[in-house]
């Protein structure tokens, strides 16, 4: 589904990603961890779409397309999702127009009917069960005000409504408690099947308790230096991250 | 001996008070009002403060004063479009400047309250009238600030009592009625609060017909100890005519003044806002929206001043221009001596969507007084780069994102309004103007139907 | 804070350190204004006669013109009759090395610093020396010359370069342009001339310490920088005055221009004498400073403002090419009864042009500060940008800062962003000095310095140690 091959990017003339391979199939669950600063958030951005990066070398292929050539909404037609690790307010956009304007332009790409504003009424309600989120926040702008754990919430109850095939959390679960943890992470896994796959970028092994991943992967100074299945994440928490900066450090 | 400028007395030569005034402050209060207007040079380019708003063509217009068939045959349909889908609230309304009680609804106000029209408060309570007109509008050398008081044709009284909190607005309605000549429409209101109560008061400026009508208003308030006013201010006239409007608020100690401004009429259209900060603890917050198109011109002049220590103020006035429309904003925070401890942030942002489009921005600090947080931001300019991301990354094209983060930008400043239906009477307006890209009235009104 | 306020005290007695008087025997015109001074300023410079009919023509446009009002400055009306408005250094001849210079004049440049012998020179500074409206002492000419760099008094490129004086004097600042314009053009009697020519960097910095000496002598600088194709040049003005107590007048005019992918840098440090505690005295300091960019060519002003009773200045960037960008970077600090007027404008035309603005404003005692500037962003300047950053701090609770930026933008792609902020130097930090072992007068010094540096960092190494000497000097102990 995806396939990420040597990707080398820089931002402001600062390389960051200095050669990343990564292989996604559908069904799968990945996670990538790496010490703060280490090119997780820039490779969520690189592979959204953001603006100001410069790739430098290597290719991303997404169901057999060159992603790193289409516009950001593209690749979200296309199946894209990022959960921001910071989603950014939009005041005076609320809610529901946004999220209605989203799905339906999805929903086009996909050659599916718009849904009119009852029927999408009807859609979201039902998906924010599911995130457990407080319907007020439905008629508010974009984000504008909520708090940090409400925030993340949003971005996985958009992720409910536009049904990615791949779903990219940036670490979606720092700011939640531990009820709101468990909520989200049982949301995506209701999400889940055969068809799509989930990156999450995480610190916590936490949430890797109810989110399972298949692989996980670490990243230090923009490189994948680890990869190994779910216990790898269990002796990260055990031991930091020296051993693999050691580690690194030695195999250069 | 009073210079005399000729362009100002050739400017109103045609007008006159419509009645002759019973109360003696009413009289001495034009005659000085007179007397200034006519030793006041006619606005012009080259005063700072008209920098770019060109009334030439104006000039060479002559207002003429209502007359009393202006205010005949008129029945509540015609007032309906401004009823925000009958909201439920004490309605004043004025025609050309002159109350129209058949048309207003005011006879549910609590028993304490005193809303009635200017001149018959000027009979049952002199003291007040001379203790307060012309008192909050201290703008000294204000052109259209004198024509009103010489002219005035009337104008709303509201005396709010102490400790009196309602959720129904007051909404005074003051709408034009056009002939062959350019009507002059001039209302003169006092807004008195108690001490501990809360008011929402709507003041909306409509056209009954698209004929040009100059209307010039001023609102004097005085805001009570411990009380907060919002008060919503909304510019709807045709587009042949123009607005010269002024409101004066004085807040002291502890109270709170919410001022929101929305300009969507009017081919020339000033608003100028002057608030004073008086006491300890008070607060004021003025939010601004003028959204021009085709050839609107737009001036908001507000004026700031800290008088005292321990006050707050802030300020977001946004402009989105189109067309060949231009949008000014002149605003400027004074913080005197002894305001210690202020803290006043003023922000303005401008939009321009098309190529013929102006955006002028001034907006100025004065301050004497050291042991202060003041701030004043402006950005004329394109959209947040980061919120089109956003919205791109959940599947949004760029025209859509761009129609619907214009829209935002309109609604940031709607969101201050309180009351649910005159919010939605703009957002729909303005959905109309910025939001068609990207779907139809109808989602649109299903949509905000459920969030209201 | 009874300790702070004698720190204030101590401050605002503090004699004047540059205030010394010298001694030379003086070559004057009569006191007053006419044609006949015109007349007798132009032959004293030996000028051609169109130079004359240009200064005549100013001073009839002058004679029709208003003093300008709308500055937030106030000072009694000036009598531009009771001012001579020429006075040189005698001389028998032109002095040819420093040897010939009046000793004196050199013990003057001693005390004030001035970096005018051959060590400092060796350090890369070719100094221009004004006194009194006639140029002194020119080193380094010849180095330049070879390159084809002109440098050479204003009078003397009247002279030796009547064509390009022709084409480029009055180009950018034309004598109908403001009062003070007028007056100067009508009037000036020395100042500065530099050509770059195509391709070629200006090999060190040029400088030229300006000073006023006579008492009532006006000043009335001019200065052409004409920077050709690709070419790049450092310039440093700096100012230094002795202590007076009637108020001199200064209307100083400067033009720059920055052809196709030529870079200007001008640095101004200005300390002339700002009066005494209580306002006597100090110089007027009215200047027109105005530069032209056109395509990819850049021109930076940075400006330290501590000197002079009034200020009066906006240096402006026309930025007409395409490409072309405009910084201006200001730190304007007043104290005692000083009154600054002080910002720019920035006046986009061309496509993708760019402008910073950068105001760093300090007032204290009883003084006034002001930032006025103006953004233009003409119907033509597409995608033109501009960011402007206007802070002021505000020392003690008699004076006042001001802040009046115009933002006019006729273009939709235009991106203009202004920010101003007001506050007093903030107790935290000042707490966190001081809990760190720093005192409060060190740690303003800090601060202060902290608050200014973006400017500083504009400066060439030793104008920004200068700068930094005379803001913490300035400030001492000024906390309230
Ligand atoms: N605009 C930028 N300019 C310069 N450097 C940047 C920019 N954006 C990010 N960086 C740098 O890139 C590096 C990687 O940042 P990134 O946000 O991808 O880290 P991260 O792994 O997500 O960290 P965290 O765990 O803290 O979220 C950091 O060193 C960061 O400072
Ligand atoms: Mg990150």
């Amino acid at each position: 589904m995806l396939s990420i091959r040597n990707l080398k990017a820089s931002i402001e003339g600062n390389h960051i990603l200095k050669g990343i391979n990564l292989e996604i199939h559908p069904g799968e669950v990945h996670a990538i961890m790496g010490p703060n600063g280490s090119g997780k958030s820039t490779l969520a951005h690189i592979l959204a779409g953001k603006e100001g990066y410069i790739v430098e070398d290597g290719e991303v292929i997404f169901e057999g397309k060159n992603l790193l050539e289409l516009a950001p909404e593209e690749r979200a037609r296309e199946g894209v999702f990022l959960a921001f690790q910071y989603p950014i307010e939009i005041p005076g956009v609320s809610n529901t127009t946004f999220l209605k304007t989203a799905l339906n332009e999805i929903r086009k790409h996909r050659g599916l009917s718009e849904l009119d504003a009852m029927d999408f009424l009807t859609l979201v309600r039902k998906r924010m069960k599911l995130v457990d989120m407080d319907p007020s926040l439905l008629g508010r702008p974009v984000n504008e005000g909520f708090s940090g754990g409400e925030k993340k919430r949003n971005e996985i109850l958009q992720m409910a409504v536009l049904e990615p095939r791949l779903a990219i959390l940036d670490e979606t679960d720092s700011g939640l408690d531990i009820d709101a943890l468990k909520t989200v992470a049982n949301g995506v896994n209701s999400l889940k099947n055969k068809d799509n796959a989930t990156l999450v970028v995480t610190h916590y092994q936490r949430l890797l308790d109810y989110l399972v991943p298949d692989y996980v992967h670490v990243l230090f100074d923009g490189r994948i230096v680890e990869s190994g299945d779910k216990t790898l994440a269990l002796e990260l928490e055990r031991k930091g991250y020296d051993w693999i900066k050691t580690k690194a450090g030695d195999s250069k | 001996m009073i210079k005399t400028d000729p362009e100002s007395a050739a400017f109103c030569q045609h007008l006159h008070p419509l009645f002759h005034d019973q109360s003696s402050h009413i009289r001495n209060f034009r005659q000085q009002s007179l007397e200034m207007l006519q030793s006041s040079p006619f606005p012009a380019l080259k005063h700072e403060e008209w920098k770019y708003t060109d009334l030439s063509e104006l000039a060479k217009q002559l207002p003429v004063s209502p007359v009393l068939s202006d205010f005949q045959n008129l029945s509540v349909n015609d007032v309906y479009p401004y009823s925000f889908n009958q909201m439920k609230s004490h309605v004043m309304v004025f025609v050309n400047g002159h109350f129209t009680p058949q048309l207003s609804n005011i006879n549910k106000l609590g028993r304490n309250i005193v809303a009635e029209n200017l001149f018959s408060a000027a009979k049952r309570n002199p003291e007040d009238i001379k203790l307060y007109l012309g008192k909050a509008d201290k703008k000294g050398n204000d052109y259209f600030s004198y024509l009103n008081g010489a002219f005035f044709t009337d104008g709303a009284y509201i005396r709010i009592p102490d400790n009196y909190q309602s959720e129904i607005p007051i909404h005074l309605l003051f709408l034009t009625k056009g002939n062959g000549e350019l009507r002059y429409s001039a209302a003169r209101n006092l807004i008195i609060m108690g001490k501990n109560s809360s008011v929402t008061l709507v003041e909306t400026y409509g056209s009954l017909d698209d004929r040009p009508v100059l209307t010039n208003s001023v609102t004097e308030v005085f805001n009570g100890e411990n009380s907060l006013l919002r008060h919503h201010i909304l510019q709807l006239q045709n587009e042949r005519s123009h607005y010269f409007g002024s409101t004066n608020i004085t807040i002291p100690a502890n109270s709170r003044y919410q001022n929101t401004w929305v300009s969507l009429g009017s081919k020339i259209s000033r608003n100028d806002v002057d608030a004073a900060l008086t006491g300890a603890g008070s607060y004021c917050q003025l939010y601004g929206l003028y959204a021009g198109r085709h050839d609107q011109l737009m001036d908001n002049r507000t004026v700031i001043s800290h008088r005292s220590p321990h006050a707050t103020s802030n300020q977001v006035y946004k402009g989105i221009l189109d067309g060949f429309s231009r949008g000014i904003f002149n605003g400027k925070i004074l913080v005197e001596q002894k305001a210690q401890k202020t803290e006043a942030h003023q922000l303005n942002r401008s939009l321009i969507l098309s190529d013929k489009a102006h955006a002028d921005s001034k907006p100025q600090l004065k301050i004497f007084a050291d042991d202060v947080k003041c701030s004043h931001g402006a950005t004329v300019g394109q959209l947040d780069k980061n919120a089109m991301f956003y919205l791109q990354s959940r599947g949004v094209s760029k025209e859509i994102a761009r129609s619907m983060l214009t829209f935002a930008f309109a609604n940031d400043v709607v969101d201050s309004i309180i009351l649910g239906p005159v919010r939605f009477y703009l957002y729909k307006k303005l959905f109309n103007r910025f939001g068609r890209d990207w779907g139809s009235e109808e989602d649109f009104e299903s949509l905000y139907k459920q969030e209201e | 804070m009874g300790k702070d306020r004698e720190h204030i005290d101590s401050l605002t007695q503090k004699e004047y350190e540059y205030g010394f008087i010298t001694d030379i025997e003086m070559d004057m015109a009569p006191k007053g204004l006419n044609e006949d001074i015109i007349r007798f300023i132009s032959a004293k410079k030996d000028e051609p006669d169109s130079m004359l009919r240009w200064r005549l023509k100013a001073y009839r446009y002058w004679l029709n013109m208003k003093e300008p009002t709308w500055a937030f400055v106030t000072y009694p009306p000036i009598d531009y009759q009771n001012i001579y408005y020429y006075a040189a250094p005698k001389k028998k001849e032109g002095p040819k090395s420093l040897d010939e210079v009046d000793p004196e004049i050199l013990a003057t440049f001693d005390k004030l610093g001035i970096p005018l012998e051959e060590r400092e020179a060796l350090a890369g500074v070719a100094v221009d020396a004004v006194m009194d409206s006639v140029s002194v002492a020119t080193t380094f000419r010849k180095k330049l010359q070879e390159l084809g760099i002109i440098f050479l008094p204003i009078s003397e490129a009247i002279r030796e370069h009547p064509d390009l004086i022709k084409k480029y004097l009055g180009s950018v600042v034309p004598p109908t342009d403001n009062f003070f314009a007028a007056l100067n053009s009508a009037v000036f009697t020395d100042g500065t001339f530099v050509y770059v020519p195509k391709g070629i960097r200006c090999p060190m910095e040029l400088s030229t310490y300006f000073r006023i000496n006579a008492a009532n002598t006006g000043q009335f600088e001019r200065t052409l920088i004409v920077a050709d194709e690709g070419s790049y040049v450092s310039y440093l003005e700096g100012c230094t005055a002795p202590m007076r107590d009637e108020n001199q007048l200064h209307a100083a005019v400067v033009e720059l221009i920055a052809l196709d992918g030529a870079e200007i840098k001008y640095s101004t440090v200005q300390n002339w004498y700002a009066g005494d505690k209580n306002g006597k005295g100090g110089i007027y300091n009215f200047v027109t400073k105005r530069g032209v960019c056109h395509n990819h060519s850049k021109i930076s002003w940075a400006q330290v403002e501590t000197g002079s009773a009034i200020t009066w200045k906006y240096p402006s960037l026309i930025l007409r090419g395409d490409n072309s960008a405009g910084e201006f970077h200001s730190v304007a600090l007043t104290n005692n009864r000083q009154q600054a007027d002080t910002g720019t404008k920035m006046v986009h035309l061309g496509k993708n042009t760019r402008s910073t603005i950068i105001s760093k404003g300090i007032s204290a005692g009883y003084s006034n500060n002001s930032y006025r500037g103006l953004v233009k962003i003409g119907p033509g300047a597409d995608n033109a940008k501009n960011y402007s950053q206007c802070d002021s701090l505000l020392i003690g609770d008699r004076c006042g800062a001001h802040t009046f930026p115009y933002l006019e933008v006729d273009n939709p792609t235009a991106n203009v962003e202004h920010e101003a902020t007001t506050s007093k130097i903030s107790e935290d930090q000042l707490f966190y000095c001081n809990q760190r072992g720093i005192g409060t007068e060190e740690a303003i010094g800090v601060i202060i310095n902290g608050y200014a540096r973006e400017v500083f960092k504009r400066l060439p190494m030793e104008f920004a140690v200068e700068a930094q000497k005379l803001l913490t000097v300035s400030l001492e102990g000024s906390v309230g």
